[in-house]
């Protein structure tokens, strides 16, 4: 590094400061930060590129529709007064039913001879009469099928195939009058919305729009009091957890800056001492959000989140520089010295977020570490020149002694008592019985209500204990023929097993000539001149050519049929629910499959969480041994020894204090360990390089009271992923902040 | 004169046909006493199909118990439809069982049309006065119900004997019913 004159520091400093500033300005003013809050942003990208990218095609078209539903006595009038509303903003989404049977049969019908159910294809490969059958259906006088399909197939055979897709689809909503219900324990009558929410310019305007639509059903409660409404989609979902976080960061970054203040006013009675503070915040703020607007081109919100901890952590070198008696050149060369050397320690700690497949954490390592950067140029160039005619020192020195004076008495109790806790939480966590738990709803602060709700219209919707498939093939009719193998092999496993598939409505070419054989062969038998008979005329087969994807693309079953298939790079794809079947049996079918996978994100990122979890243990261990290693050769064997030791020992009260007050650990506690290594590795070099003296201990002490301030506040939040990174830092910080001057001899 | 008296006629028709009931109305209009579960008997049905050249005739028993029903054809051929369970299957001549999508909504038609139970029909019918004046006729009011009947007309004096089902092609089913005693 080249070496600066103490004249050129302010120039530097403050030139870097206001490039900073103003990037950071004309980014903001071109719009270039955007904000991200969709909790599935959050997946980390999986082997299977080609799944997740068919998935979210399947899915995209849905991400703006809401569901509301309404139950009561006044539910029709409520439902139709809230249904004229939103009609007229064209915000209804109608292609939710199924079409009329008459369409149906009319559209099937023009294809008699090439759809067979699977009962009639068994009874005629067996060489059964599939006459008798057709009498019989004929003859009931309650089968609405029947009326509608006899006169474009007398044998009844597609009014069979019809009859069996429908009872694999799981929907329990049906129309009645024109209005969408659900006649559960309850008669629910229900809304599908799309929220016109990709014209809006900001994620606030969505979030507003969203808001106003579920404040517009309050309303309709207060109007209609015996009436309840319930509302899921993910656009509630992304609005609640954008508030809240919107909320957490406003009301959580403004209380731990709150307490900054306090504390440096308190400290240092000097408005430069807490205009230094605030320009070191500033400079690392700016540097932190420059470096995620340039390499990102989004920002997600649960990374500010974490980010507000940057408060903590950059404040530190403001401390050590302004605690430093500014006429020990000595000391203050120690200090300066302290300060990179913790920089580049902690920036590590932080990069180390990298090597997570979570992009979110990515970009909490990347803030913090430009951010440290930001505040170590402020703490080195610009703060020594403000705080220059600073006369509260001695007061400071005051207070140091005051410190020291506390810490060397406390020593002794201090090993004993962290002794004791570190015992204690051997114990508590050896004794838990479950000590992990990586459900990823700890990534999810939507409220209770919306996720029981979402919960309850999801089986509305898919049925209860839906599964999805997703299956591809070069060539349409390969990936027909792969579902029907699928769906057989499915039913083998239990009759009850019910499978939305787009096979159920279009056979495979095979599987149509194969039934189209069948029936003429049934015809030539005589299956059928009873019917020929009755209708006065011989019955005809297989007359029209076979159905297509286009004819069914193109007819009333086009949104069914969409909904379930696309064509993805030269690919044929679908999407196949299964209903009432055990994940394990699914399972075990797909074993004899290949490109075909079954689809559960939540499942998927627990996992992902659960080996991200044991990825970090691994990491931690390296991690702390590389920072004893540079403690060894910085300074010694035994200081590394004893700073290893305490480490070791904060960690383990941290974690076992989280677990008493959580009930479990995740993948967060751990993450908050990386940063606890990084602040306490900053703790143990100041006190090895500079000793107990009393600006050090003072630092420390500011530096300390103020993390924990910052991120106590973590613990407040809803978030269980953000309050579990709160405890563990906490209870870490308290105990790193005693066993911190143990690595160094008392002060006489 | 003879265009006065037509009118006339015209009105007194309408009054007499077509006249809106109340479920009361209408058990009393046919006298009926609501049968006591578990009941049983046997049917004789003409399904006249516009396709057909000729009715279809079919004979069978049915069965009704509390959350069961069999309604079983003998003749032309063995077939019958079951619902227990909270589901509605057709049962082909070797006993097979295929569910049927409709549903609660056609058992619980027909448990209500067997027993006459109007207080139940009520919530999906509009019940009227028919020409015949121990009948009453039913227009559905809601779907699904409407996309497979126009119409169904219940008869009898006492017990329900014949029920008459049109169906949304105009195709009709008359259901002569006898049922076992004591009921």
């Amino acid at each position: 590094m080249p070496y600066l004159s103490k004249k050129q520091h302010l120039p530097l400093g403050l030139a870097q400061l206001i490039i900073a500033v103003s990037l950071l300005v004309y980014l903001l003013v071109q719009g270039k930060v955007n904000l991200e809050a969709d909790i599935l942003s959050l997946l980390p990208s999986e082997d299977i590129e080609f799944v997740n990218k068919a998935e979210g095609a399947f899915f995209q078209r849905y991400k703006n529709n809401v569901m509301i539903a309404f139950s009561g006595q006044d539910a029709k009038s409520a439902h139709d007064d809230v249904r004229t509303g939103y009609d007229e903003k064209g915000w209804l989404y109608g292609d939710f039913s199924f079409p009329e049977l008459e369409a149906v049969a009319k559209l099937f019908g023009a294809y008699q001879g090439y759809l067979l159910d699977g009962e009639s294809r068994q009874a005629l490969t067996e060489g059964d009469s599939l006459g008798e059958a057709a009498l019989a259906k004929l003859n009931n006088a309650f089968d609405p099928f029947t009326p509608l399909f006899f006169p474009f197939d007398p044998t009844l055979t597609t009014a069979s195939f019809v009859q069996t897709a429908l009872v694999q689809q799981a929907s329990n909503l049906t129309v009645e009058d024109g209005r969408m219900v659900v006649n559960d324990d309850t008669k629910y009558y229900v809304l599908m919305l799309t929220l016109p929410l990709s014209e809006l310019e900001s994620m606030e305007k969505a979030t507003d729009l969203v808001y106003a639509v579920s404040e517009s059903l309050a309303h309709v409660e207060a109007e209609y009091p015996n009436v309840i409404t319930s509302y899921s989609g993910i656009p509630f979902h992304t609005a609640e957890n954008m508030r809240q976080a919107n909320k957490e960061m406003r009301w959580l970054g403004g209380v731990s800056a709150f307490f900054i203040v306090l504390i440096v006013l308190w400290s240092f009675r000097s408005i430069n001492a807490l205009f230094a503070v605030l320009i070191t915040q500033l400079n690392a703020v700016c540097f932190g959000l420059l470096a995620l607007t340039l390499l990102y081109d989004s920002v997600h919100v649960i990374t500010l989140v974490f980010s507000i901890t940057l408060i903590g952590i950059a404040i530190d070198y403001s401390f050590h520089v302004m605690t430093t008696k500014k006429d020990d050149s000595i000391a203050y060369s120690n200090v300066r010295s302290a300060v990179k050397l913790g920089c580049v320690s902690t920036a590590t700690g932080y990069c180390a977020f990298m090597l997570l497949p979570m992009e979110a954490l990515e970009q909490v390592g990347i803030f913090i570490a430009f951010g440290l950067v930001g505040a170590l140029c402020s703490a080195l160039f610009i703060i020594p020149s403000i705080l220059h005619s600073y006369t509260g020192q001695s007061r400071l020195n005051q207070l140091g002694d005051a410190v020291v004076s506390v810490l060397n008495d406390s020593r002794g109790a201090t090993k004993v008592v962290l002794s004791l806790f570190g015992l204690l939480s051997v114990v508590f966590v050896v004794t838990n019985e479950q000590i992990f738990n990586d459900d990823i709803a700890l990534l999810n602060a939507s409220s209770e209500t919306l996720r029981k709700n979402e919960l309850k219209h999801q089986q509305w919707y898919f049925g209860t204990q839906s599964q999805r498939l997703i299956l591809w093939e070069s060539n349409l009719e390969a990936l027909l023929e792969k579902e029907e193998a699928l769906v057989a092999a499915l039913k083998s496993q239990s009759s009850s097993i019910k499978v939305q598939a787009i096979s159920n409505w279009l056979p495979s070419k095979s599987r149509q000539q194969e039934n189209l054989t069948l029936l003429v062969d049934a015809q030539n038998r005589g299956d059928f001149a009873t019917l020929a008979e009755l209708v006065g005329q011989p019955i005809e087969v297989g007359a029209a050519p076979h159905l297509t994807l286009d004819a069914l693309l193109e007819s009333e079953l086009g949104e069914l049929l969409s909904s379930q298939y696309l064509k993805l790079h030269g690919y044929h794809v679908s999407l196949v629910y299964v209903n009432h079947a055990a994940k394990h049996d699914i399972d075990t079918v797909l074993d004899n499959f290949v490109q075909i996978t079954r689809v559960d994100k939540a499942e998927q990122l627990s996992l992902v969480l659960v080996e991200m979890r044991q990825s970090l243990l691994i990491w931690f261990a390296i991690a702390l041994s590389v920072f004893l290693l540079v403690l060894c050769m910085r300074f010694d064997l035994i200081s590394a020894v004893k700073s290893g030791f305490w480490l070791l020992l904060s960690c383990l009260i941290g974690l076992s204090g989280s677990l008493l007050l959580q009930g479990s650990l995740n993948l967060f506690n751990l993450l908050a360990l990386v940063l606890l290594v990084a602040l306490a590795i900053d703790y143990f070099i100041f006190y090895l390089k500079c000793g107990q003296e009393s600006s050090t201990a003072l630092a420390i002490s500011l530096s300390a009271l103020s993390s924990v301030f910052v991120f106590g506040m973590l613990s407040f939040s809803q978030t269980p992923a953000i309050y579990s990174f709160g405890y563990t830092i906490m209870i870490g910080i308290v105990s790193i902040y005693f066993v911190a001057p143990l690595v160094v001899k008392r002060k006489a | 004169m003879k265009a006065v008296c037509t009118i006339l006629l015209m009105l007194c028709s309408l009054s007499a046909f077509g006249q809106a009931l109340t479920a009361q109305q209408a058990t009393d209009r046919l006298n009926l006493v609501v049968p006591k579960l578990p009941l049983s008997g046997s049917f004789e049905q003409f399904k006249y199909f516009k396709v057909l050249k000729h009715p279809l005739k079919s004979h069978g028993e049915f069965e009704v118990k509390t959350q069961r029903l069999l309604w079983q054809t003998f003749k032309p051929v063995m077939s019958a439809v079951l619902y227990e369970n909270e589901t509605l299957y057709t049962v082909n001549s070797r006993g097979g069982k295929t569910p049927m999508p409709q549903g609660s909504d056609m058992p619980t038609l027909i448990f209500s049309l067997l027993q006459g139970k109007f207080k139940e029909l009520e919530k999906t019918f509009v019940l009227s006065t028919d020409k015949r004046l121990n009948c009453i006729s039913m227009t559905p009011i809601s779907e699904p119900l409407n996309l497979a009947l126009n119409n169904v007309v219940l008869c009898g004096q006492g017990t329900i004997k014949k029920i008459e089902l049109f169906d949304s092609k105009n195709n009709k089913t008359i259901i002569s019913l006898q049922f076992a005693s004591p009921q």
